[in-house]
C-alpha cells in the first residue's frame, strides 16, 4: 500500500484532465516592479483628472450557464454508500468506527450554523487530503468486497478479464462519462496506471489505485 | 510527499472553479451532454450521484427521459435537498442555546453509579449546608416523612442525606439514584422566612426539589437538553418539509398555522420553560394548546398555531436562533427578501453630540439602517426577546405602572419593560418609562406592526411581490451556483410571474432546471 499511497494521488494529479491539455512546462513568472504612475506618495492629496477612456457601447457580457462547483460533503455522504453498495468512509475500527464525513465534518468545511454558517466549497489542500483518505478507505473495502461477489454484483471491478470494460464502468458511474465499447478515449491514463500497479503489486492494488484516482478526480468532485 | 495534497488541491482548484473547466470537459455529443445533465439534476435535486441504471438508460436512449425530473422532484430525497437549502438560509441550529440555569440542571456522576443531583451552589447549600452532594446509600426518613441527614465525617457543618430511586421523565423505564433532597416532589414548601413558595419556580428552598419524576429539572449528562434543542431544530425544518412534500404554496413557510410538536418540546414548554427562571422567557402559554406529551414521546403531534404566530417566524428554532427583535427582522430580510441592511450614511466624530440621541431612528450613523430596522423589528414586539413567549396584552400590558418606579428591579420589569435604569436621556426617554420595550419611541405605524405580529411582515412581503422575487433568486442561485446576472432580469421576472400564480416551489424548480442555462451547463452560450 505504500507504493499505492504515492502512485494513486499522483495518478489523480495526472489523470484529472478529462481532455484538458495542461501545459508541459511552467514558465518562470515574470516579476514586474509596481510603479504607480500618478501618485508619488500616499500622503500627498491628489485629484485625478484623467479618468481614462470611456466606452459608450461596452461589449455584451458572455452568456453564462450553470457554473461548475465542487460537490458538497453531504452529497458525498449520500453518494458514496449509494455507489459502493453501502460501503462508506469510516475512521477507526471495530466499535470505535465512525463515519468519516460526520467525524471530520467541521474540518471538511461543513457549516454547523454555530461556528460556521456557510459551507466552504473551496477545493482546499485539507479537503484534497481528506478525500485522498476517503478514497483509499472506500476503494480498499470495495475491491475486497468485489473479490467475494460475482461480476454482475460488483461495484469496482466489473470484469476480471476485461480491464477496459471495468474502466468504462467506473468512468460512467463516477464521472458520468460514457466511453463506448472498443474505444479507449480518456481511459489511456487509467489503463497505464492499472498496468503499472498490476505489474508491481498485483490486481487488487491496481484496482484500488484506479478507484482512488477516479474517486479523487475533478470529474468526480465537480458538477 | 508532503506536497502531494497541496499540489493536487492547487491543480484541481484551477480546473474546478473556472467555467472553462466545464466547457472543456463536457463533450458536445448529445449522449454525453445528457449524462452530465442527469448528473447535475441528481446532485441538485436528490443530493447524490445518479446510479448506474439511470446512467445506462441515458446511454441506451441517447437522451434523458424527461419523466425522471418529475420522479426526482417527487422523491423524499428532494425534500431533503430543500431542507438543506433552508438550513443554510435560516442557520437552523440552536444547539448552543442554554435552556436553564444551574439551579435546575441535574448532574450525573462520572462513573454513572453515584446518585445524581443538582450541582448549583445555591441548592446544595440550602440542602446540605455547603457545596457537596449526598451519600451513596439509601435515604432514611423521619416519622413525618422528613429526610434524615448525617454529619459529614470530614466537615461537621455539612449534613448529608442518602438517595432515593426515581423513574425520571426522560426514561420512565429505568430507576436512577437521585439525592433525596433533589428528588423531592412537593408542589409548595415554606422558605426560611416562613413564606409558602411554589417549588416549580424556586431553586434554593430546602423543601423543594425537582418535582415529580424530576420533571422541572434538566439533565445535561443524559442528553435531555440536547433532545430539546434538537427538537426545536427539527420542528423548524419539518415545518418546511411538509410544505414542500405536499406541494403547498411556499408562502405557508411564513404564513402557515400548522406546527408539529413532540414530547421533548411539549415537556419543556409545560414543565421547564417557565420553571427555570429568566434564563429564557418561555412558558406553556403559546397561543396554541401545548399537548400534554411525555418527554419520551418522539412522535410529532399536529397543532394549530393561534394569534401572533406566522409559519416558522414564531417557532422556537427561529426565535432562539435570532433572539432579538432586530435580529429576527434582519434574518427575515436576508432570507426572504434578499436584502441586507447597510448604511451609506457617514458617521460623525465620536465627540459629536448627535451620538447621545437614544432613538436609533434619529441617531447619526445609526438611522441609515434603523429607520427600516425598527419598524421591521416591531413585528416581533410582542414576542419576548431571548425567549419563546407571546406577550399578550392581558398579561403584559403596553404600560405597566409597576415598572415605573425607581425600585422596579424585578426580573419581569428589567427584561420586558423600559425602566428608569435604562434611561440615558431623561428629557427624551422619560415619557417611555414603564412601557413594554417594543413601544419605546414607537410611532403609530410601528404600533400597528407590533399589533400585527410576524404575520404582518410576512403578509407585506408576499403582497409586495418581493417574497416571490427573492424565492426565485434564491432557487436560481441554489441551482445555477451563481446569482442571476443583469441580463437575466427578464428571465427572473418571467419565472417570478409564473411562481406567483400558485407559489409551488416544485414547479419553480422544474422551470429552472429545464432552462437551457441549466441543461447545457458550461456549454451554454457556446456556438454550435
Amino acid at each position: 500500500m505504500n507504493r499505492l499511497a504515492f502512485v494513486a494521488p499522483l495518478a489523480a494529479l495526472t489523470l484529472w484532465g478529462c481532455d484538458v491539455q495542461a501545459p508541459n512546462t511552467t514558465p518562470d513568472p515574470v516579476i514586474v516592479p509596481y510603479v504607480d504612475p500618478t501618485v508619488p506618495d500616499h500622503w500627498t492629496p491628489t485629484t485625478p483628472t484623467d479618468q481614462g477612456p470611456v466606452d459608450l457601447d461596452p461589449p455584451q457580457a458572455p452568456l453564462e450557464g450553470k457554473v461548475a462547483r465542487r460537490i458538497t460533503i453531504d452529497q458525498l455522504r449520500q453518494s458514496i454508500p449509494a455507489l459502493f453498495d453501502g460501503i462508506t468512509w469510516t475512521i477507526g475500527t471495530g466499535r470505535n468506527a465512525r463515519e468519516g464525513f460526520d467525524q471530520l465534518s467541521g474540518s471538511l468545511g461543513e457549516a454547523d450554523y454555530i461556528q460556521a454558517t456557510n459551507e466552504n466549497l473551496e477545493p482546499t489542500p485539507l479537503f484534497a487530503k481528506f478525500m485522498d483518505d476517503m478514497a483509499g478507505d472506500v476503494c480498499a473495502k470495495a475491491v475486497a468486497r468485489d473479490a467475494t461477489k460475482p461480476e454482475g454484483d460488483r461495484v469496482v471491478v466489473a470484469s476480471d478479464s476485461d480491464v477496459a470494460a471495468s474502466l468504462r464502468f467506473l468512468r460512467l458511474k463516477l464521472h458520468g462519462i460514457y466511453v463506448p465499447a472498443g474505444n479507449t478515449e480518456g481511459l489511456e491514463p487509467y489503463l497505464e496506471l492499472h498496468q503499472r500497479l498490476f505489474e508491481s503489486d498485483g490486481a487488487n492494488t491496481a484496482w484500488i489505485g484506479v478507484c482512488v484516482a477516479m474517486l479523487t478526480a475533478p470529474e468526480m468532485m465537480t458538477y | 510527499m508532503k506536497m502531494k495534497p497541496l499540489l493536487l488541491g492547487v491543480v484541481w482548484a484551477c480546473c474546478a472553479t473556472t467555467p472553462a473547466f466545464a466547457q472543456v470537459c463536457e463533450e458536445t455529443n448529445p449522449t454525453q451532454a445528457a449524462l452530465h445533465y442527469l448528473r447535475r439534476l441528481s446532485l441538485d435535486l436528490r443530493g447524490r450521484l445518479p446510479n448506474v441504471t439511470e446512467l445506462e438508460s441515458v446511454v441506451t436512449n441517447g437522451a434523458l427521459d424527461p419523466a425522471i425530473i418529475d420522479e426526482m422532484l417527487a422523491s423524499e430525497a428532494f425534500v431533503g435537498q430543500i431542507r438543506r437549502h433552508h438550513r443554510d438560509l435560516l442557520w437552523a441550529n440552536v444547539g448552543n442555546v442554554r435552556l436553564g440555569n444551574n439551579n435546575w440542571n441535574l448532574r450525573g456522576s462520572r462513573n454513572g453509579n453515584l446518585p445524581i443531583s443538582v450541582g448549583a451552589n445555591g441548592r446544595m447549600t440550602a440542602y446540605r449546608g455547603g457545596v457537596t452532594s449526598c451519600l451513596d446509600e439509601p435515604a432514611t426518613f423521619g416519622p413525618s416523612g422528613e429526610i434524615l441527614t448525617t454529619p459529614d465525617p470530614n466537615n461537621s457543618s455539612l449534613q448529608l442525606e442518602g438517595y432515593v430511586l426515581v423513574r425520571p421523565y426522560w426514561d420512565p423505564s429505568v430507576e436512577v439514584k437521585v439525592c433525596a433532597f433533589d428528588a423531592q416532589s412537593a408542589a409548595t414548601a415554606v422558605d426560611a422566612r416562613g413564606r409558602t413558595v411554589d417549588c416549580s419556580r424556586t431553586g434554593n428552598v430546602k423543601g423543594c426539589g425537582c418535582g415529580p419524576n424530576l420533571r422541572w429539572c434538566g439533565y445535561n449528562n443524559g442528553g435531555v437538553n440536547d433532545d430539546i434543542t434538537a427538537a426545536m431544530n427539527e420542528q423548524l425544518l419539518r415545518y418546511i418539509d411538509r410544505i414542500v412534500r405536499d406541494d403547498r404554496p411556499y408562502t405557508e413557510v411564513v404564513l402557515g398555522k400548522d406546527l408539529e410538536i413532540n414530547g421533548p418540546l411539549a415537556h419543556w414548554l409545560n414543565h421547564q420553560a417557565q420553571t427555570q427562571g429568566f434564563q429564557l422567557l418561555a412558558g406553556p402559554a403559546q397561543n396554541y394548546p401545548v399537548p400534554d406529551l411525555e418527554f419520551s414521546d418522539q412522535a410529532w403531534t399536529p397543532v394549530t398555531q393561534g394569534t401572533r404566530h406566522a409559519g416558522i417566524l414564531s417557532l422556537p428554532g427561529y426565535l432562539l436562533k435570532f433572539q432579538s427583535d432586530r435580529g429576527r427582522a434582519n434574518r427575515f430580510y436576508n432570507a426572504f427578501l434578499c436584502q441586507h441592511f447597510e448604511t451609506t450614511e457617514s458617521i460623525p466624530s465620536a465627540s459629536d453630540p448627535c451620538h447621545q440621541q437614544p432613538d436609533l431612528t434619529k441617531r447619526c450613523g445609526c438611522k441609515g439602517c434603523h429607520l427600516a430596522v425598527e419598524p421591521a423589528a416591531a413585528y416581533w414586539g410582542r414576542w419576548a426577546e431571548a425567549g419563546v413567549l407571546p406577550l399578550e396584552e392581558a398579561n403584559f400590558p403596553r404600560h405597566n405602572p409597576a415598572c415605573e418606579g425607581a425600585d422596579a428591579r424585578n426580573p419581569l420589569c428589567r427584561t420586558l419593560y423600559f425602566t428608569q435604569a435604562d434611561v440615558t436621556n431623561p428629557e427624551i426617554e422619560g415619557p417611555w418609562i414603564g412601557q413594554l420595550r417594543a413601544y419605546v419611541f414607537a410611532d403609530a405605524a410601528r404600533e400597528a406592526n407590533i399589533a400585527a405580529g410576524p404575520e404582518g411582515i410576512a403578509r407585506a412581503a408576499v403582497d409586495s411581490g418581493r417574497y416571490a422575487t427573492c424565492t426565485v433568486q434564491r432557487m436560481w442561485q441554489f441551482l445555477m451556483a451563481r446569482e442571476p446576472t443583469v441580463e437575466e432580469e427578464a428571465t427572473v421576472a418571467a419565472l417570478t410571474t409564473n411562481f406567483t400564480a400558485d407559489y409551488r416551489l416544485r414547479s419553480l424548480i422544474k422551470a429552472i432546471v429545464t432552462r437551457p442555462e441549466y441543461v447545457e451547463g458550461g456549454r451554454f452560450g457556446e456556438e454550435e
